[in-house]
């Protein structure tokens, strides 16, 4: 009863103060509704594609019997379908891993025997039962027959659902940290001009907890009066959002309430800390301000107030005089108006990376393990002759088409003394089939050998290296040089450069001088997303190779086994073993390809033998359509694929389900709320400009009726409002200018990371957006030059300017800084 | 259990402008009996504000101690001296202090929410302030629409309405013609006397400390004794006074001295 009575007291008195000093809340107004919005769109957007997403599933992976299943078994034989229909019904009922739901019966080609696809679902942790699946009972199908195994993207479902689930608690707590910075902000420019009251209160027995609870209540009457014109709007946008892309939308009631809750404990952790600050200072240090109003507490300023130089001297002693206030103003406006562009710059990222192509199908080919003794292994079956035969619209039989594949696959491992990698996995002869499938946009195939692997490293000119290339730098002969062993050695061929020009990856220089003009390579300018090289075209390289006996190399691979940091590793391989360089040109750089923590260094095919001392083996490769295929032409792909798999039985193709997953990550829509997120934050930006210079100007009023009283002209106040417009508009604008695009940067490796932490796809790599950037600069300009001249023209247009009553509010120069 | 309701010991207070360290409050030494009426007097700039600051728990010392009813209040966190302030002492300021967003009714009430006072506790003496001051009529209004002499019974109200046992007053009557100063002193006079309360009241006017019981005199951060029950002690201020300022006089040169 008594803590009702004081709720009711609090709501009373803050709703009093709220209806009585409106225009001082009409910034928190405009932020909560903006964040509220804000954290509306994100909820609703990650409701509706989470419903979306499950409904794309679930219509695409339904058995006959219309349950969802989890994994495919493509052409079985009637052996394989009792046997898995006995290994079901064997299980136990408790500890059940899967349930064979039913079958598609088509005919063999032949017409004679029956051949079923097997719909299969699993039962508790699908991903483990899945793996147990394997484990147990594929051995055993595929010993009555080929057969293939087609994954669902359901199998990966709870995986996704778990990161989408992250990536929306990150954007939350972004949105949350950043918002309760904005209100706090806000809040604490409002009690330094304010604190009058806090101080009377505080006289008479107002404690933190109590000023905290008063305070707390006027922003969560801000917070409430907002909430449903922001989650209308938000739900506006996002319904748009979805009708432009054909997909049904559903109003989150839960989001909604969410983002009430959310708002809330932005506003409480906002508050707290404002409040916090206030009520540690003595009530005498807020009631002061109002005690002293209209003086000028700086003699010294004052003295000159009536000399040759005014205003002139006196607006730049303004900026300096108030200069705790300034960079306060300056660093909370430039701090949002920079979030602007690094998010932006994660919008565009997105973006790029939702644009790329994706390859349709993986297809990998079974290779021997690699032995010492292979390098001079000579062709015992030749798969290219094979392969030639085979070309045709679909792949002719096994028998005249397939590389001997069973031969091929006894051999690996066990028969090590000659065996012919080259004539393993995707050939030139295999090219040339694959070249016929329908539809294609291109084949990429990878051959790489880490440098660590081959106890080499690069060495490079140290002014090549950006910060956090890493490496070790050392000093040798005068030269200052980089060495890494963070790279990769990959090969090179007219193919994968033809590959890589339609991935659309930026090159400079000529791909093709790396395969014409021996000792040139190609390099890439990033790892982890971001540039980290500073190339140009004919810079040298020089590739390590151990001179001396292996043998050191291997102990200190045997003595590092257990260390991590790859550059003390590095620096124990040069100390303890000797080696000979190697120098090549850079012919080539490639930017935008998508690496993980290593470059790479493309080598041409005889180079790559003479570096990695293997011939080039492409274990894998990776299917991309031609832009704007269907769905069907899509699926004509991988029946040529299926096709192929039946007939070259070295080879195994899985679907990518590049379609669905390109679908699914444009619903998320992630660039869309980042550049939502990031017109917000620059919004608050000009929001935090005009309230906080409207208000300091407020409080100086009475200081301008002082030098109008004793003789400065009325001119010279315009001009010194003008002259600190300009500086507020220079100093804006130059400040953002020059640390934007590092904040940019910053947030680009920060999310970065997070992003590879919580198990998500590599960030595109940095590009400081030109356009955003540019419109980041001019809005700080202009916000400190209107935010700084609007309270003049208000002035202006109340009458006769500057006949403003004396100030009861008005401070003092030490009160305005703190 | 010591018979004096507030003993201050040794406080000083200081204030940095600029490159020179200002002195306000200067080895103050006080001690006042319960139920007694203390008025500081002094010229401006003297430092009785700020004394009366320091022992409202207003500000804080650099150094020395104020004591309330066994209590070191600059012992106290900033939480805790809050809540001592709204149960222990009330504060009449020069200025009034009024919120302006809140009826007279409203100000009136403001020590009762901050610390949380149900309404019971309160009514009757609301009451009574109300009438003893003479404000029935004008608690729906917000302090704009009231005159001085209304706003500052609002203020002497405001102060007593949580029963302090100490009320400090800091020229209350100081923005006050003299008709509505000796009315608002009579006023607060005769409502501190209705209530039992200690008093401290920082003024300009002899003729409003002639009242008290104990008059200071106040004169560069130090504190004389002008005036107890026995008397006053005119002349021995005055000795104090210059003995002090001899004491801190510059010495005359010598004439070898240049």
């Amino acid at each position: 009863m008594k803590l009702l009575d004081s709720v009711k007291r609090d709501v009373k008195l803050t709703l009093k103060t709220i209806r009585f000093e409106f225009p001082r809340f009409i910034c928190f107004f405009v932020v909560l509704f903006l964040l509220q919005g804000l954290f509306c769109s994100i909820l609703t957007l990650y409701s509706n594609n989470d419903r979306t997403q499950l409904d794309y599933l679930e219509s695409e992976y339904r058995a006959p019997n219309g349950e969802l299943y989890h994994l495919k078994l493509l052409g079985c034989n009637e052996t394989q379908r009792a046997i898995l229909h006995n290994f079901d019904m064997d299980q136990e009922e408790e500890k059940e891993i899967f349930t064979l739901l039913g079958a598609d019966i088509t005919q063999t080609t032949d017409g004679l025997h029956r051949q079923f696809d097997l719909y299969v679902r699993f039962e508790g942790d699908v991903e483990e039962s899945y793996q147990t699946f394997r484990a147990r009972y594929s051995y055993a199908l595929s010993e009555q027959g080929q057969y293939v195994e087609e994954t669902t993207l359901l199998l990966s479902y709870e995986l996704e659902q778990a990161a989408n689930r992250a990536v929306l608690i990150l954007q939350l707590t972004l949105v949350v940290v950043l918002g309760a910075l904005a209100v706090w902000m806000l809040h604490s420019i409002m009690t330094n001009h304010y604190k009058f009251t806090y101080g009377v209160y505080m006289s008479f027995g107002a404690n933190f907890l109590r000023l905290f609870r008063t305070s707390v209540w006027e922003m969560i009457w801000a917070a409430l009066f907002t909430w449903l014109p922001a989650v209308g709007v938000a739900n506006l946008i996002c319904w748009l959002l979805f009708r432009n892309s054909g997909l049904g939308f559903a109003i989150s009631i839960g989001g909604c309430l969410l983002t009430l809750l959310i708002s809330l404990l932005t506003v409480c952790i906002s508050v707290f800390a404002s409040i916090r600050s206030v009520s540690r200072k003595p009530p005498v240090r807020h009631l002061i301000a109002d005690d002293n109003s209209n003086l000028i507490r700086s003699p010294r300023h004052s003295a000159s107030l009536v000399d040759s130089t005014f205003p002139g001297s006196i607006a730049r002693l303004s900026f300096v005089r108030f200069r705790k206030y300034v960079l306060r103003l300056l660093g909370m406006a430039l701090s949002f108006a920079m979030l602007f562009v690094g998010l932006i710059t994660l919008s565009n990222c997105y973006q790029r990376m939702l644009d790329t192509p994706r390859p349709l199908y993986q297809v990998d080919f079974a290779v021997p393990m690699y032995t010492s003794s292979s390098t001079d292994a000579e062709s015992d079956g030749n798969a290219g002759d094979a392969g030639e035969d085979a070309v045709s619209d679909t792949p002719a039989s096994s028998d005249e088409a397939a590389p001997d594949g069973s031969d091929s696959t006894s051999d690996s491992g066990s028969d090590s003394e000659e065996v012919d990698y080259a004539s393993y996995g995707y050939t030139d002869a295999i090219s040339e089939v694959f070249a016929e499938i329908p539809h294609l946009g291109t084949v990429l195939k990878e051959s790489t050998y880490p440098a660590r692997a081959l106890h080499s490293h690069i060495r490079l000119d140290e002014s090549a290296a950006k910060i956090g290339a890493g490496g070790v730098s050392l000093s040798q002969d005068g030269t200052d040089w980089r060495y890494q062993m963070n790279v990769n050695y990959q090969s090179l061929d007219s193919e994968i450069i033809r590959s890589f020009e339609f991935l659309g990856y930026g090159i400079e220089g000529s791909l093709e001088s790396v395969l014409t003009e021996p000792g040139t390579v190609a390099v890439t300018d990033s790892f982890m997303g971001s540039v980290k090289f500073d190339w140009e075209i004919g810079d040298v390289i020089y590739v390590a190779k151990v001179s001396g006996s292996l043998s050191d190399a291997q102990k200190v691979e045997q003595s590092m086994l257990y260390v991590t940091d790859e550059d003390q590793i590095l620096l124990a391989y040069m100390q303890q073993c000797s080696y000979e360089y190697t120098a090549y040109t850079i012919g080539a750089i490639i930017s935008d390809m998508p690496t993980e923590d290593s470059w790479s260094v493309f080598f041409s095919p005889d180079e790559y033998e003479t570096v990695t001392g293997y011939e080039p083996v492409y274990e894998s490769v990776k299917i991309y359509a031609k832009p704007d295929v269907t769905e069907a032409e899509e699926a004509e792909i991988y029946e040529w694929l299926r096709k192929a798999e039946l007939v070259y039985d070295n080879l195994s193709v899985t679907d990518l389900h590049a379609r669905l997953s390109k679908q699914i990550d444009e619903n998320k829509n992630y660039s869309g709320v980042f550049t939502l997120f990031a017109v917000v934050l620059l919004l608050i930006s000009a929001i935090v400009w005009l309230i906080s210079q409207i208000l300091f100007y407020v409080k100086r009023r009475g200081e301008f009726e002082l030098y109008l009283a004793i003789g400065a002209p009325l001119d010279s106040i315009r001009k010194l409002f003008l002259q600190d417009a300009l500086l507020y508009a220079c100093f804006g604008a130059g400040i953002f200018a020059l640390l934007a695009p590092f904040v940019s940067w910053l947030i680009h490796r920060a999310i970065g990371y997070v992003t590879i932490f919580i198990g998500g796809e590599m960030l595109a790599s940095f590009r400081l957006p030109v356009v955003p950037y540019l419109i980041g600069i001019a809005v700080c300009a202009l916000c400190g030059f209107v935010s700084t001249m609007l309270p003049y023209l208000t002035y202006k247009k109340q009458g006769s300017p500057f006949h403003w009553e004396p100030s009861e509010t008005s401070d003092q120069e030490e009160t305005v800084n703190e | 259990m010591s018979k004096y309701i507030l003993e201050a010991v040794d406080l000083i207070r200081q204030y940095k402008q600029y490159d020179s360290v200002v002195t306000a409050v200067n080895h103050v030494s006080l001690k006042v009996e319960d139920g007694e009426f203390l008025a500081i007097m002094g010229t401006s700039g003297s430092g009785k504000s700020t004394l009366l600051n320091l022992l409202a728990g207003l500000d804080r010392p650099n150094f020395g101690s104020v004591t309330i009813r066994g209590t070191d209040i600059t012992k106290l966190s900033a939480d805790k001296l809050s809540r001592f302030r709204g149960e222990f002492t009330g504060v009449v300021f020069q200025k009034h202090n009024l919120v302006p967003q809140l009826t007279a009714l409203e100000n009136i009430l403001v020590p009762t929410i901050m610390c949380n006072k149900p309404d019971h506790q309160y009514q009757e003496t609301l009451k009574k302030l109300i009438l003893s001051l003479k404000i029935g009529n004008r608690l729906g209004h917000l302090p704009s629409e009231l005159s001085g002499g209304q706003q500052q019974r609002v203020a002497i109200a405001r102060a007593l309405i949580n029963r302090p046992q100490v009320l400090f007053a800091d020229e209350p009557t100081g923005n006050l013609d003299r008709k509505n100063a000796d009315e608002v002193l009579e006023l607060l006079l005769e409502t501190r006397k209705m209530m039992g309360m200690t008093m401290i009241m920082v003024t300009h006017d002899m003729t409003i400390a002639d009242k008290a019981d104990k008059i200071y005199m106040m004169d560069d951060g130090k504190l004389y004794l002008y005036k107890d029950k026995q008397g006053y002690y005119k002349n021995t201020y005055e000795v104090q006074l210059q003995a002090e300022q001899e004491k801190n006089a510059p010495k005359a040169r010598e004439p070898w001295q240049g």
